[in-house]
């Protein structure tokens, strides 16, 4: 069965910048206290450009980028989140992103791993590789019939 | 090479540490959560989407980690537990006081839904041989956090943490 997405298909790019209410809100919602997320003084005393989005936070924002692009019915699977530099209030970032692989199953569901980076300037600051489960009905897979692949096992 | 700790070598491919959720999820959480990155994603929403689409409105996947978290006080002054507690007690019993995460991966089974209370299981995968890089001499350590259904014991996801612990005292 052929896949409907296409390896190598572009995201389009998109900003945005950072405020200290991102920053704060992202870690609080997370239920995530540990101060470099909120209290500056500490995450300068850390040696810290100033407060820093927290992990959560930093996943969320790059699947919306994705469940955004792909719509609803992209099941996010699997992801390995690979952070370079923190983000902090006033970074301005763009997100881009591209599909790495995409292989159809016997069920008809497209299993795609996309290859994203937060680049902050001509830097990339993140980088995240998510594999998301596309089809009808995915969402209602459960149990043995809710498998997702390893990264390694599907052809790039 | 230094030995390991007895008591880490018995902790080595065993779950050593359970946390419970403090907190059941619910969808006014995951609206913050969605106004905290600006995701208009119908399916964390209770709306006709969700619905259709998942069964009923789902919690943001980011938060897969958020609910096992203890609160940050408690009402009758008991002292806060640590999130991921395990990689706390292996930081005590190798001596090294610093750490930083060197990895991330993290794999999702059934969806979190609202009025979840979430088990977080710590298990200790992998502890290397001393080793040194730029921030000095230390180990390199994997912890798998399983996190399932209170409930009815059905997985949700695995989270798995790669980090390299340092800055031995050696005074």
């Amino acid at each position: 069965m052929k896949p409907r997405f296409q390896q190598g298909t572009r995201l389009p790019p998109h900003f945005v910048h950072f405020t200290a209410r991102h920053i704060i809100l992202g870690a609080m919602a997370s239920r995530d206290w540990q101060p470099q997320h909120h209290d500056h003084e500490h995450a300068r005393a850390a040696n810290l450009p100033g407060i820093i989005l927290n992990t959560p936070a930093q996943t969320q924002w790059f699947l919306n980028y994705v469940t955004a692009w792909a719509g609803p019915q992209a099941r996010p699977a699997r992801w390995r989140l690979g952070m370079k530099s923190p983000i902090s209030p006033g970074d301005a970032v763009t997100f881009s992103g591209m599909i790495e692989s995409a292989q159809a199953d016997a069920a008809g569901h497209d299993w795609v791993v996309f290859s994203l980076e937060m680049i902050r300037g001509s830097r990339p600051v993140s980088h995240c590789r998510l594999m998301c489960a596309v089809g009808e009905g995915v969402w209602r897979l459960s149990g043995a019939d809710w498998q997702p692949p390893l990264f390694d096992t599907l052809p790039a | 090479m230094a030995a390991l700790p007895q008591e880490v070598e018995a902790w080595l491919g065993h779950v050593v540490v359970t946390q419970t959720s403090g907190a059941a999820a619910e969808v006014g959480a995951f609206r913050l959560f969605c106004a905290a990155v600006e995701d208009a994603n119908p399916l964390y929403r209770d709306s006709k989407e969700a619905h259709d689409v998942a069964g009923g409105p789902i919690c943001p996947p980011a938060l897969l980690s958020a609910w096992s978290r203890p609160d940050p006080w408690e009402p009758d002054g008991r002292p806060v537990s640590r999130a991921l507690e395990l990689h706390f007690r292996l930081k005590e019993a190798l001596g090294l006081p610093k750490a930083v995460v060197t990895r991330s991966e993290t794999e999702l089974h059934a969806p979190i839904r609202p009025g979840d209370r979430v088990i977080a299981q710590q298990r200790l995968d992998a502890v290397s041989p001393v080793a040194e890089n730029r921030l000095g001499q230390g180990r390199y350590w994997t912890i798998s956090v399983l996190y399932r259904r209170a409930c009815d014991d059905v997985l949700l996801g695995i989270e798995t943490l790669g980090f390299f612990g340092y800055g031995r005292d050696e005074g």
